[in-house]
This record gives C-alpha cells, structure tokens and sequence, in this order.
C-alpha cells in the first residue's frame, strides 16, 4: 500500500505537468518542449521567494506567477509570430526545443550551474501513520493538492465562461472568433494556467529533494510526453489517469525490476500505447477535448 | 496521426540535439583560432625533444626547472554541464585547477616555463570525452591530459591519451582498475572502494549490525564498483544482505527504494552514490521515518548536502578519502585559499583537482621539460608529494597510498569518528 501512496504522488506531479502539455496541445496544437523549463524557472521563482523570507503559499504563488508569466512570454512573442507567418507544426516543435536550451543556458549560467538548497520550512515533515504504515506527510500534501488543483482545473473549464472558450478556440478559433471570443487571449490564458500547474509540480519536485538546479524538469518533459500519449493528447481526463498510472507504474518498475528500468517503462508504455492505441487511453471518441 | 507528429517531434529534438553537439565542436575550434601555436604542433613537438635531452642532465636535481622558456599545455576533460548532481563536481574540479595552477606560477617553480589549462567539457558523456580528448590531442596538441569527472568518461577516453603517450592525471576518477588502462596513468583519488571496504565492516560491527540494506547509484562505475566492494567486505564480515536497491543518477525521487529498506527491517543502511542526491535520499528516508544508521559515501559533508539535508544527516557517517580536519601537507593552506579565493568551502572535488594540477607541475619542474616520459618518469618518483591529500606519493601500480578517515556528522558539522565517538539523533 506504501508504495501505492508512493506511486500515486510521483504520479500526481507527472499529471500536472501532463495537464499543462495536454492543454497546450488541446487548445494551441503545439507539443510544448519548454515545459520542463517552465517547471524549472517557477520552481526558482519560488526558492527566491522563500530565500526572501516570504511563506510558503505565497512562495508558491509567486512561482507560479513567474512560470505563467515566462510562459504567456513565449507564447506572445516566438510563438505568435510563428503563428502569424503560418509556420507548421515542426516550426514550433522546432522553436519550443531551442527556447528550451536557450531558457535552460540561462539558469545555469544565472546559478553557475549549482544546485541551490530549497528550504523544506514550513512544508509538511515526517511521517503519519495511515492503516498501519508510515506515509510521508509531504506525499499526502502533494497528493492532496495536486488533486485539488486537477479539479479546479476540471470545474474552470467546465462550467466558466473562460473555460468553455477556451474548448471553442480548441474546436476552432474561426468560429471562436465569430462567437466573440479572442483566440489570442485565449492563447495567453492556456499559457498561464499551463505555466502555473507546471510551477506548482516544480515547488513539489524542489521540496521533495530539498533542493533545484537548471536541470530539475530535464528528466520530467519525457514523462509529461508519456502522460499525455497514455492518457490522450489533448484529453484533460486522459493526463490525470495518465499520470498517476505512470507514476504507480515507474515505482513497481523501481522495486521490482531496477530503477535503472523505470524510464524504460515510460518509452515503453509509449511504443505500446502507440502501437496498440495510437489515441490514448481517452482518445478519439472518448476524448474531451478542452 | 497523432502517432507521426509526436514521432516527428521527438526525432526534431534528437536532430536538435546532435546539432547543439557541433555547435560545442565548433566553438571549441575557436578556441583554436585564439590560440596561434595550436596551429603549430611540429615546432612545439621539436621544442620538446629539445627541452628533454636538456632535462636529462638535469635529472638528477629533483628540484631542476625546465630549462627553456616554453608553454606547456594540458588538456583538462572534465564533465562541466549536463546533469546539476555531475557538473557541480566537474566545476569544483576545474576551479581547484585554476587556483593551483595560479599558486604554481606565482611560485615560480617552472622558471620560465608556463603552463597553459585547456578545459574542455565532456557533459557526463562517453561520446562527448572520446571527442573532447582526441581534439585535445589531435587539434590542441596537449602535452598532457590532467582531468576526468566519471570513470565512464575516462574509461572511454583515457584509452586514447595512453595510446598518445601522454601523461595522464585522473583526477576525480574513484573506482579500481583506473590506473591499469596505462603506464602512464595516474590518479588522485583513491579507490575508494578499498578504503570503505577497509572500515565499512569496523564501522557496522561497532554498532552492532548484523545486517544491511544498500542503496547505490547503478549508472556510474564508480558507485557500482563502491557498492560491490562494501558488499562484499559486509558479507565477509558476517553482515547479512537484505535488501540491494539501486537509482540513476538523474533521479529525484527516492521513496520507492527507501520503503522497501524500511520493509526490510535492515540494521543498517548503506548508500553508495553521489552528493547532489544525498539530500533528496536522506530527507525522504526521514519523511517515511526510516531510522537507522547510515554509512554513506564521501561527499556527505559537502556543505550544500549538509544545507539542503538538515537534521535528516544526523548521525551519518562515512570514510573519506579527503577531510578538511586533515592537517597533514598542503592541506591547511588549501582550505584556506578556497575560503578565500573561490569563497566557498573546500571538498573532496576541490582537492582532487587542487592535487592534479600541483601534481603535475611538480612532475614538470622534476622532469624539466614537457617530454611525456620524462613526466611520467617524475612522477613515479616523486616522493612524500605535500597536497590537499596529505602527504604521499605513488606506489608501483601508481595508486596515490593515500588513507582514509573516518567521519561522522552531527549537528550538521563534520566531526572524526571513532568507535567511542557518541551521537544522539
């Protein structure tokens, strides 16, 4: 059960930030190679924050304020521009991948390529006893909010004006337009709430180790690929069962086979969803896109 | 459809990723453009030969200085990017080098002769240091080869500078077997593995273990070779295995392994691994209340473990190779010039590139010139060497006969342990 709860948390970070690429698939069809450095600039939005005395909620807003910001940043400048001129879908997979390396050349020239200590003050530590075994309490906070926050994202695009315009964009941002609704903010807004769920998984991975460098979220973007394809692009549903499979998955993998295997389990949970479900677990017809 | 685009963009990041690859080839060309006499291999290759013969009448004065006023360049491969938890060291490493290298001039042990560093970065990659060290040899035209982050990078690597003829000074490296990739190979660390299995079994019987549980980090040679001999030596010496858990190096989350330790219902846990992950190892084993002592790896008190990990060290205790509380040698003044002049605080990493590069100067101001058999020769006799290690010298298998030290922490200081030493958790 202890490695269940283990699996479940892992996972429910990996649905985060499967969250944040699904939906700028979802809305922008652009698959997101800046993802894990969004995830890794929020997570240093917030370490400044709680260096600066800050306490720990308002440290992660301020995170998740940096990570929004830098992603509505892209998405206004390159990506807009690439829009604007037509580019196909290569061109931003293409541009995405080069921001990557450029954001995370930054980082390690800003840090001198250290790895900063992430202060656990004020999160949750030690365990508790829960049907007999010791869970970290951090694993349930992280646990609890992540699902919390999955949620919200659920109802916010279910039942809001700006969530139900954002699945009008992604449906087809001509007619979103005859319907009133600007795509371009729609665009900023997906960037925002994709940026933000990306920080909120970077304060959990920076916690979780004490401590972030600019290489924190390089392993993570393979997996939050692995999240959307499992669990079907663009599927918001799809990247919350996705994740916390994946994560249940890689923490069996690590105990009974060899943790050197449990990114061999992602690429291959890829090939044989590719190959036996090219649409994911909620694609094609079960599929909601937002 | 779906399937083709996400296909498409993943061999987009691999093509990507190759190209960033030539774009560090081509940048370290450059490096070439700024420096004439890399254009000029012939003439330097002639000036060594001559500077050799001179330094052979001079070698019986061990103190002899190179003769003619030359530029002796070294190659410097080390692992200065990719993942945080590597380059750290890498540039640990490098800086100790270049503090060294500035004691060195300003000693004026080399007379008129000057040594120029090449640093080139191998990216925690085999490929990246085969590439690096034959550009080094090929284009840059080294004398020497003073460097290596990982034994996979030098175990890919070394092979050719050996083949080269040149010296080559390991510094970083820990695991066995370094040394037999050549004659002219030496090392600065250690195996290290000799020394933990040399106090591991001391250590566990002290405190009364009669079994252990291990973590160990499986992608590194160095850390597996660390794993194996501890194991080893802990069977020999009656302590029962009952758990082997392993985890890459580019991993953050420990939790998994930890539990099944915890499940295990081990006496002891053993960690064999690198610093950037020590802090994620221990504050998770806290979190799930895994309580038991520790004898973890050298590089536990280096003081961001120690920042980021907290009262979740406790009690730790490991054999290091290096200590700061050594003040045997260079050791005192080494400590000292990394507080001063790298404002930080001097570690295992620190020393070893400190070492390299002192090392190989004194080999050079004994040999008195940049001949590589001359050098090797001087290092095979240099005797009672003063660094950050201590004193030592190497023995016929060139192994540095350095020993280790035994050290514990509490309340996040780094303190010498012995079996009266008392701690409380």
């Amino acid at each position: 059960m202890q490695q269940t709860i283990n699996g479940l948390a892992s996972g429910s970070i990996y649905a985060l930030l499967g969250l944040g690429v699904t939906l700028i698939w979802g809305v922008l069809h652009v698959l997101t190679f800046t993802h894990a450095q969004v995830l890794t600039w929020g997570a240093f939005g917030s370490l400044i924050a709680i260096n600066r005395g800050y306490p720990v909620p308002v440290a992660i807003l301020v995170g998740m304020a940096v990570a929004a910001g830098l992603s509505v940043l892209i998405d206004s400048t390159v990506l807009e521009m690439l829009r604007r001129r037509g580019a196909s879908e290569y061109a931003f997979v293409v541009a995405t991948i080069g921001l990557a390396f450029m954001l995370e050349s930054i980082l390690r020239n800003r840090t001198r390529a250290r790895v900063e200590p992430y202060s656990r003050d004020g999160f949750p530590r030690g365990p508790i006893e829960l049907l007999g075994q010791n869970v970290p309490k951090l694993q349930l906070a992280v646990l609890a909010t992540s699902l919390i926050a999955m949620a919200g994202l659920a109802i916010w695009l279910n039942h809001t004006r700006a969530g139900r315009g954002m699945k009008a964009v992604a449906y087809s941002p001509e007619t979103a337009t005859l319907l009133g609704i600007n795509p371009r903010f729609i665009y900023a807004v997906a960037y925002t709430v994709s940026g933000m769920l990306a920080a909120l998984a970077g304060v959990f991975v920076a916690v979780s180790t004490a401590s972030v460098s600019y290489s924190s979220g390089d392993r993570l973007l393979l997996t939050a690929f692995a999240v959307i394809i499992l669990g079907g692009m663009g599927s918001v549903p799809g990247a919350v069962v996705g994740g916390l499979i994946l994560g249940v998955i890689e923490v069996y993998a690590t105990v009974h086979v060899s943790s050197k295997f449990s990114e061999v389990v992602a690429y291959l949970v890829i090939l044989v969803v590719l190959l036996v479900r090219p649409s994911g677990l909620f694609g094609a017809k079960e599929a909601t896109r937002v | 459809m779906i399937a083709r685009r996400v296909v498409g963009a993943l061999a987009a990041l691999m093509l990507v990723t190759t190209a960033c690859g030539s774009d560090d080839d081509s940048s370290s060309s450059s490096a070439d453009d700024e420096n004439p006499a890399a254009s000029e291999p012939v003439e330097e290759s002639a000036e060594a030969d001559d500077t050799a013969s001179t330094a052979d009448g001079a070698s019986a004065d061990s103190d002899a200085e190179p003769s003619e006023a030359t530029v002796v360049r070294v190659g410097v491969p080390l692992d200065l990017s990719g993942p945080a938890a590597i380059s750290n060291i890498g540039l640990s490493e490098l800086s100790a080098m270049e503090l060294a290298l500035e004691e060195v001039t300003a000693s004026g042990m080399l007379g008129e002769t000057t040594i120029e560093m090449i640093p080139i970065d191998t990216k925690g990659d085999k490929q990246e240091a085969v590439a690096g060290v034959l550009k080094l040899i090929e284009q840059d035209d080294v004398d020497a080869i003073v460097g290596f982050t990982l034994t996979p990078s030098f175990l890919a690597a070394g092979p050719q500078a050996v083949e080269a003829g040149l010296p080559v000074i390991a510094v970083g490296v820990a695991a066995p077997g370094i040394t037999e990739v050549g004659d002219n190979v030496f090392r600065i660390i250690p195996q290290v593995s000799s020394l933990y299995a040399a106090n591991d079994a001391m250590i566990a019987e002290t405190l009364g273990a009669t079994s252990a549980a291990y973590l160990y980090t499986s992608d590194s040679e160095t850390t597996v070779g660390i794993h194996e001999a501890r194991l080893a030596a802990l069977e020999d010496a009656g302590i029962e295995t009952k758990s082997v858990q392993s985890n890459t190096t580019a991993d953050t989350d420990f939790r998994a392994q930890l539990t099944e330790i915890q499940n295990s219902g081990a006496d002891i846990m053993v960690i064999s691994g690198f610093p950037g992950q020590f802090a994620g190892q221990f504050l998770q084993a806290e979190e799930i209340g895994l309580d038991i002592p520790v004898l973890s790896t050298d590089g536990s008190g280096r003081n961001e473990v120690l920042d980021q990990a907290g009262s979740a060290m406790q009690c730790v205790i490991y054999t290091a190779s290096w200590a700061a509380q050594n003040e045997t040698g260079r050791n005192p003044h080494f400590v000292e010039a990394v507080q001063t002049e790298l404002d930080d605080e001097a570690d295992l990493y620190y020393a070893a590139g400190y070492d390299g590069m002192w090392m190989f100067s004194t080999a050079l101001a004994d040999a008195g010139s940049a001949d590589p058999d001359a050098i090797v020769e001087a290092l095979n006799n240099i005797t009672d060497f003063e660094g950050a290690f201590g004193v030592y010298e190497y023995d016929d298998n060139r192994e540095p006969d350095i020993s280790g030290i035994n050290l514990q922490i509490q309340d996040n200081e780094v303190i010498p342990w012995t079996p009266d030493t008392q701690c409380e958790r």
